[in-house]
């Protein structure tokens, strides 16, 4: 039996890493968490030391809590997320030091209100990493096909970043199975989530590119001349 | 807890180790008295709606750990028959069992942390080291409720019928043409209905008008898909509101950065209302938390508290924990518990 | 020396496209104010006041080019530092709720103290002191959003005082609060001047409340200071100018009829050789107003005996009284389709309404709307007015009880705040969103290409073209051009809504729903932020398209509007419609919750609630 042999040495390669130490997992998953605090404080710095205009400061407030409230406000129907979609396009218009704020802190404020654990730090990076790529990428975005396949694409990635933090459940070593399990529970997620970003994508992109632009050059230009004005787009 | 005044800090500290603990031990003894106390602080505490919300999340994951892992999983010294050639393993199971155990602690503790540390109190810490972060963090937590009523709003709005409502209120109450709007439908079943007459979302130029590339015959597929489509109209709908939400609460904002600059945003080091002094109960707190955290972890170095499970598990319940270690561990646990019940016993 | 000191100042605005506007928007101001003064600026929206007042701010002066010098206490304000500027001169802007920064109302105090960098010790001390003062410690945890608008806005008020400012500039910081609210805000605001001698300069249209105590008023005209004096020289300056006339108090307004009748008509009932009233100054608030009907009491008895023998054949009553009244709405009832149930447009039965469990917010409500009613809704703030019309439109379900329509009934929704109804990028799109919805169009001769095409054509051609102007409107019985012209916001058509004024805004959105080709135009508080010219243009639009068979229901604040248009009023009191009736029979009736003009005549002649009324029955 094909699947029986498969099960039997996928225990196989397990059983070598269930006997490694339990301190190796310790370090591995404390330096995991310190690293990943490290990017998001790291890249918190930099914005700090830019020293941003308060419009700047406003306009990252702001859409950072719309994208919660697109969060919380569908919280009844999981995985449809207004979030996402709101910080890919923030990636898009603003770029990607404010995607990758936005998404981050979008995760770590809805955190405040749905409970804080340390899965917030996987949040946090799995949607800065999704507005900072866009922002990348930003000039693709005309382009519908690639607008839909990246919406479906981060719904995968997003779930799966996420999942690493649960990989971690048990002291005892690096198992296959909680991956697994995660991976299967969250399938169904992940897929609407895509999809949910993809739709949004396709649908609404040109309307909210012309309206977060129409934002960005109204901050922009609102920037008092005598204060020392520092470019958002950069 | 109102009674006593303990630096967000040490709580930050004290959490921490906990989580720690809870990935590291594997123990059942420690285990089980660690999920005991932790729910024993979580009721003094009070069980918080966010946590429901969480559990929803987990108990069908943890159900699939346990599920998955034995039979996933075949090494192990035990084997379990349950047919003929099917066979699960004892480690498996426990390991499975153990593993959802450690999950629900980390919950737990995060519940009960989300109770002890007020959001204001995790921004004190946050703000001497990243102020402008901080900042945005308070303004967004002032800005979803008012977003979140302007989005009621607007979603109220679109109820609105504009097409003339078919009902009549002259006619006799027993005719069925005699619909009240109120009785069910709502505007989006009705941009449905109205097939027939000039659909606005079609000239709706600002809502992106689908034209695919021709060149993807797999998105045109999808497009014509009637499933698509239904989703691609939910999603105008809830596009909709959100659009205008978006963009009002962007106009809106410009006031709020000027009010910021009035009342001398940026102008210099900020500071903070908040003051929070290190006292003696902190140094007694840090203490306890500085002996019993150096204990169990020379007992972690020597073995207590872990167990191995695979190839066969080393475990037996006979072997009670009764040395120093568990002890330390126990005590490590208790201080918050002991404040709790203090403090009812004082307001008694 | 003056505090404030303007020395033929100018400022015009940077375009957008870096070039400096030709026009400019404040045009050679010379002005002095002085320490501790109390000053009111007034003009129509868009005359300069918002530009006047962030040009004394630093941090918020708008780009732009600047002549002549602003100095406060003979520095240039461009040359204050950053911390004196910030604490020195305190900024309110009209939205309570766009101001706030923080989540809690202790950390919005705080907040620009933290700003400043004073010592935690420091900021607790200003702030204990500030919520001793105002008494707010019970909401001083509270989270914003739970406060009402006018707690909000003296939140924000109390924000910039513990900066301890010299000087306050409020710009129209009580257009979005409701009377009460209004009046609370600013008997603060006065206690602040009088109490510490702070400086307030405040901008605001409904200045009825506001002239008696005030040292100076400023009437702004297209950027220019048209008037300048105290507040009782101001007054006879300005009665004769048409636009600043409707600024005046409406006890001002008397007296200057009364006045002028003295003067002009040396016989008659007003016989007396001198005009006993010009012994005094001119009256500003009620108490003064009474004082000089009181000086007068004598001939006005006798006008009112003299009326009363040429009118009360029908009546032994020596006053009009109530029941005589009530005996006129009866003939104004049957010449309106009131009883006619054929007219019927909505019937709300039994309608039982609330937002959660245990709080009802309406109950058992009984309403019957019929064609070519003018009706207003009117109560205090948080009765559930605007809910009310919610569910009468359709987009709140009510808990029970049913709302019925008049078949194929079309309801346009102005919604309170007109913001909420833009989605486009400009105003002509915004207009033809409308038509298409209301199906003006039939299939066939609007297409997409039309809509294009459409798009494409400029401000004035779009006005023009033939297409928009070939569409009848039903009940309203004006072109698409008419419309336009009718609003006066032929100019606007390209813009984006959002920078357009408030007024314009509500303009906009008003225009849209009648484009909707309505039956029934719901409005709520459209009178919100108006300057007086413009709502003065607001009834009279509102009023012809009454005559035109249009039915409107609106709610408003202000009473003045109500009486003066409305020909129905509903008043919403504890979860039900307490009144029902001509709004001039129920603000003859009450005592305290009516118009200005009917506090100052009452006891003469109680069923005078416009000024319409008294000038007719005084014949002034």
């Amino acid at each position: 039996m094909a699947i029986e042999e498969m099960v039997t040495n996928m225990s196989i390669t397990e059983s070598g890493a269930a006997t490694s130490s339990p301190i190796f997992t310790i370090t591995l998953l404390v330096f995991t968490i310190l690293l990943l605090i490290g990017i998001v404080y790291f890249v918190f710095k930099m914005y700090e030391q830019s020293k941003p205009t308060v419009e700047s400061i406003v306009l990252i407030a702001v859409l950072t809590a719309i994208a919660t409230v697109g969060r919380l406000i569908l919280m009844s129907i999981p995985a449809v997320n207004l979030a996402s979609f709101i910080i890919i396009m923030v990636g898009i218009v603003f770029g990607k030091e404010e995607g990758f704020l936005v998404g981050a802190l979008t995760a770590l404020v809805s955190g405040i209100f749905m409970g804080m654990g340390y899965w917030v730090i996987f949040q946090m990076l799995a949607w800065g990493l999704m507005g900072a790529s866009a922002g990348f990428i930003a000039s693709k975005f005309d382009s519908l096909p690639f607008r839909f396949i990246f919406g479906l694409i981060w719904g995968f990635l997003y779930g799966w970043i996420t999942d690493i933090s649960a990989i971690f459940y048990s002291g005892t070593a690096l198992q296959i199975t909680p991956i697994i399990a995660l991976y299967i529970n969250g399938f169904t997620y992940d897929l609407t989530h895509g999809v949910t970003n993809a739709v949004l994508l396709v649908v609404l992109y040109d309307w909210f590119k012309k309206m977060l632009t129409r934002a960005k050059v109204k901050y922009l230009t609102n920037t008092s001349s005598n204060s020392e004005s520092i470019d958002l787009t950069k | 807890m109102e009674l006593t005044a303990i630096h967000p800090g040490v709580y930050l500290l004290y959490y921490f180790i906990m989580v720690l603990f809870a990935f590291i031990f594997s123990d059942p003894y420690f285990v089980i008295s660690f999920l005991i106390l932790i729910l024993v602080l979580i009721s003094l505490q009070g069980v918080s709606s966010e946590l429901k919300n969480i559990m929803k999340f987990f108990i069908p994951l943890s159900l699939l750990i346990i599920i998955l892992n034995p039979l996933l999983n075949r090494t192990g010294a035990h084997k379990i028959y349950l047919m003929q050639n099917f066979f699960v393993t004892y480690e498996a199971i426990a390991y499975g069992v153990l593993m959802s155990l450690a999950l629900l602690i980390v919950i737990l503790v995060f519940s009960s942390y989300n109770r002890s540390v007020s959001y204001q109190e995790m921004l004190y810490i946050f703000s001497k080291k990243l102020p402008i972060i901080s900042m945005i963090i308070v303004m967004a937590l002032r800005f979803i409720p008012l977003i979140n009523s302007r989005a009621i709003e607007v979603q109220k709005l679109n109820n609105l019928k504009t097409n003339g409502i078919e009902s009549n209120l002259n006619d006799d109450a027993d005719n069925d043409n005699n619909v009240n709007i109120n009785d069910g439908d709502n505007a989006n079943d009705n941009a449905n209905d109205n097939d027939n007459k000039l659909d606005l979302e079609e000239y709706d130029s600002n809502i992106s008008s689908m034209d695919f590339n021709p060149d993807s015959r797999v998105l045109n597929k999808i497009k014509s898909s009637k499933r698509f489509q239904k989703i691609a109209k939910e999603a105008k709908v809830l596009g909709k509101i959100m659009g205008i939400t978006v963009s009002w609460s962007l106009e809106e904002s410009m006031f709020t950065a000027k009010s910021m600059k009035a009342r001398g945003y940026n102008s210099n080091e900020r500071t903070s209302y908040l003051s929070f002094k290190f006292g003696l109960a902190d140094i007694i707190f840090l203490a306890i938390i500085f002996i019993t955290v150096s204990i169990v972890v020379f007992g972690l170095i020597q073995g207590y508290g872990i167990i191995n499970i695979y190839p066969s598990i080393d475990f037996s319940f006979s072997d009670l924990p009764l040395n120093i270690y568990y002890l330390a561990f126990i005590v490590f646990l208790l201080p918050l518990i002991y404040l709790e019940i203090r403090e009812r016993m004082l307001w008694h | 020396m003056a505090l404030i000191e303007f020395d033929n100042f100018s400022f015009s605005y940077l375009n957008s496209d870096g070039t400096h506007s030709q026009e400019k928007s404040l045009k050679d101001i010379n002005l002095e104010i002085n320490y501790g003064d109390f000053v009111l600026l007034c003009g129509p929206s868009g005359c300069g006041k918002t530009t006047l007042l962030t040009n004394l701010k630093k941090e918020l002066m708008p780009n732009g080019k600047r002549e002549g010098s602003i100095k406060y206490n003979g520095v240039d304000i461009f040359n204050l530092d950053d911390l004196s500027s910030a604490c020195d001169i305190g900024y309110l802007f009209q939205n309570p709720d766009s101001q706030i920064v923080t989540d809690t109302v202790i950390q919005e105090i705080a907040f620009p103290l933290e700003n400043i960098g004073l010592p935690t010790e420091e900021i607790r001390n200003r702030i204990s002191e500030i919520v001793a003062f105002f008494g707010i410690n019970d909401i001083l945890h509270k989270n914003v959003n739970e406060l009402s608008g006018g707690q909000k806005q003296l939140v924000n008020l109390c924000s910039l005082l513990v900066l301890r400012p010299k000087v306050l500039l409020l710009d129209e910081p009580m257009s979005q609060l409701d009377p009460i609210a209004s009046y609370e805000f600013l008997s603060i605001v006065r206690r602040l001047n009088e109490e510490l001698s702070i400086t307030v300069i405040m901008s605001e249209h409904k200045a009825d409340s506001i002239f008696p105590f005030i040292d100076k008023a400023i009437f702004l005209k297209d950027g220019q200071i048209e008037f300048d004096n105290n507040a009782h020289d101001i007054c006879q300056e300005v009665i004769s100018d048409d636009v600043f006339e409707n600024y005046l108090p409406a006890v001002t307004k008397i007296y200057n009829g009364l006045s002028n009748k003295y003067n002009s008509s040396p016989n008659g009932p007003f016989s007396n050789n001198e005009n006993p009233l010009s012994k005094l100054n001119t009256p500003l608030s009620i108490r003064e107003g009474r004082r000089c009907l009181n000086i007068i009491h004598d001939d006005l008895i006798k006008i009112n005996e003299g009326r009363l023998k040429n009118t009360n054949s029908d009546s032994d009553n020596l006053f009009i009284t109530n029941k005589k009244y009530h005996s006129n709405r009866i003939s104004l009832k049957d010449k309106l389709p009131f009883s006619n149930g054929k007219n019927d447009l909505v019937k709300m039965n039994g309608i039982y309404f609330a937002y959660e469990k245990n709080n009802l917010i309406l109950k058992n409500i009984d309403f019957k709307l019929s064609k070519g009613e003018f009706v207003s809704l009117v109560g205090g703030n948080g009765v559930g007015k605007s809910t009310f019309l919610q569910l009468l439109v359709g987009i709140l379900k009510p808990i029970k009880g049913k709302v019925k329509y008049n078949k194929n009934l079309k309801i346009a929704y102005v919604h309170q705040n007109p913001m909420i109804h833009f989605s486009k990028d400009t105003v002509k799109e915004e207009f033809l969103e409308s038509i298409i919805s209301s199906n003006s169009f039939s299939a066939d001769e609007f297409n997409k290409e039309n809509y294009d095409d459409l798009l494409k054509l400029d401000g004035e051609n779009f006005i023009q073209s033939k297409m928009l102007n070939d569409i009848k409107f039903k009940n309203i019985g004006y072109g698409f051009k008419e419309l336009i012209d009718f609003f006066g916001i032929g100019d606007l058509v390209e813009k984006h809504p959002y920078d357009c004024s408030g007024g314009e805004q509500q303009k906009i959105v008003i225009l849209k729903a009648l484009l909707q080709n309505t039956d029934l135009l719901v409005l709520d508080e459209p009178t919100k932020g108006l300057d007086p010219i413009s709502s003065k243009n607001l009834a009279e639009i509102l009023n012809s398209l009454i005559d035109n068979g249009l039915t409107i229901l609106m709610t408003s604040h202000d009473l003045d509007f109500v009486a003066n248009n409305c020909r129905r009023c509903l008043m919403l009191f504890d979860k039900d419609l307490q009144i029902d009736d001509d709004p001039k029979v129920i603000f003859a009736e009450n005592n305290f919750y009516t118009t200005f003009v009917n506090r100052m005549v009452k006891d003469y002649i109680p069923e005078a609630v416009t000024l319409d009324d008294v000038k007719a029955i005084w014949n002034i």
